[in-house]
């Protein structure tokens, strides 16, 4: 999401409340999904994007305001690896969405899949998670990765291989060219 | 089955990550190789239902909405308190002040204030020839406040020292000695 015109709403107030309204709702689910990636069942993806929306209002004369996705992106990220650090426990509402996922609609063998992906992502460490999450959720290239998560290039691209070859060894007996052993 | 080199080169291409020479010369593998070219449909499968389960972990747009609301009401509290701060600064600095002033008041009224009568000598002389000084200090003893009166003479030496339970008895024994004292110096 870019913003129109050159000027930075930092500068008005009143541009910025409407500038987080938007990152809110256009934003918000979306950033909802990559928290709940990386914090899976151990606190609310929802919290954390909400701190994170605040870190940023608090903060936000810091900021350059003309694109503000991958700053919120960037806090997300490091609201969910901080909030890992301080509580690792289930939340209420993240046990919730994650019930309300399986909905009667989706196939059960496939519903079936993605909650043993889940499963497995659950129990990746937390970095690599973040940055599989950022590659193949976000799309983001390897430089913006790096960036995102304050590391290197080369750094990015184990955790993201690492990840990978771990999430296979877990579902080696189950996923067989996207389709469940039978 | 492809080495772990070829995969992660294979990764990276399916990243798009590798430069267009290297995924040219991937791609000419591919058509060399049938077993790689297997590998990567694979590693495309699985990236697949990682998709799928990545697409699940999205929330709905009513999430988007209560963060909204969440950050609105943030924004609502964030602007009252940069007012208040704005409008009270004054007020708050003075009530800071006060308390502040109360409190060292109170630290430093334990050991009591000091009052000092001092007496005339007779005729030509400015200097007092005694002093009267009383204040509150803890018994010793029993560590409650008492009320001390000493007397000192001209030279500043303590000549009487005397300490009373209650404020009224050192007052009638300061105008009592007072009065003696200024009977001897009166002429």
């Amino acid at each position: 999401m870019k913003l129109s015109g050159n000027d930075n709403p930092a500068d008005s107030g009143e541009d910025l409340d409407k500038v987080f309204d938007r990152l809110a709702r256009e934003l918000g689910p979306r950033m909802v999904g990559i928290a709940r990636a990386i914090v899976c069942r151990r606190c609310s993806p929802e919290d954390v994007v909400q701190q994170a929306l605040m870190n940023l209002y608090q903060h936000r004369e810091r900021y350059d305001w003309s694109d503000p996705t991958p700053l919120l992106r960037r806090a997300v990220v490091n609201e969910a690896l901080r909030q890992l650090r301080r509580k690792p426990m289930l939340s209420i509402d993240s046990v919730a969405e994650i019930q309300k996922d399986n909905s009667p609609a989706t196939p059960v063998l496939q519903a079936e899949m993605v909650e043993q992906v889940k499963k497995a992502i659950d129990r990746l460490p937390d970095h690599f998670k973040a940055a599989l999450v950022l590659c193949e959720y976000e799309r983001m290239s390897y430089p913006e990765i790096a960036q995102t998560l304050g590391i290197t290039i080369q750094q990015t691209k184990t955790w993201i291989f690492r990840g990978r070859r771990q999430l296979e060894k877990m579902l080696g007996g189950y996923v067989e060219c996207g389709k469940p052993v039978q | 089955m492809a080495s772990e080199q070829d995969i992660e080169i294979m990764e990276m291409y399916l990243d798009h990550a590798l430069d267009p020479a290297d995924a040219d010369r991937l791609r000419q593998r591919f058509a060399a190789e049938p077993t790689l070219a297997g590998e990567l449909l694979v590693l495309e499968q699985q990236r697949l239902v990682r998709q799928l389960a990545w697409q699940s972990m999205e929330a709905t747009d009513d999430v988007g909405q209560r963060l909204a609301a969440g950050i609105a009401k943030q924004a609502q509290h964030h602007a009252w308190y940069q007012s208040f701060l704005a409008n009270n600064l004054q007020r708050i600095a003075v009530s800071a002040a006060c308390l502040g002033m109360f409190f060292v008041g109170w630290e430093y009224g334990h050991t009591g204030i000091t009052n000092r009568i001092a007496l005339p000598g007779g005729g030509q002389s400015a200097r007092p020839v005694s002093l009267i000084t009383s204040q509150q200090v803890a018994d010793p003893a029993t560590n409650t406040p008492v009320f001390e009166v000493s007397i000192s003479d001209a030279s500043g030496k303590v000549v009487r020292t005397e300490r009373f339970n209650n404020l009224n008895d050192a007052r009638q024994f300061i105008e009592q000695t007072r009065r003696q004292l200024l009977q001897q110096t009166e002429p």
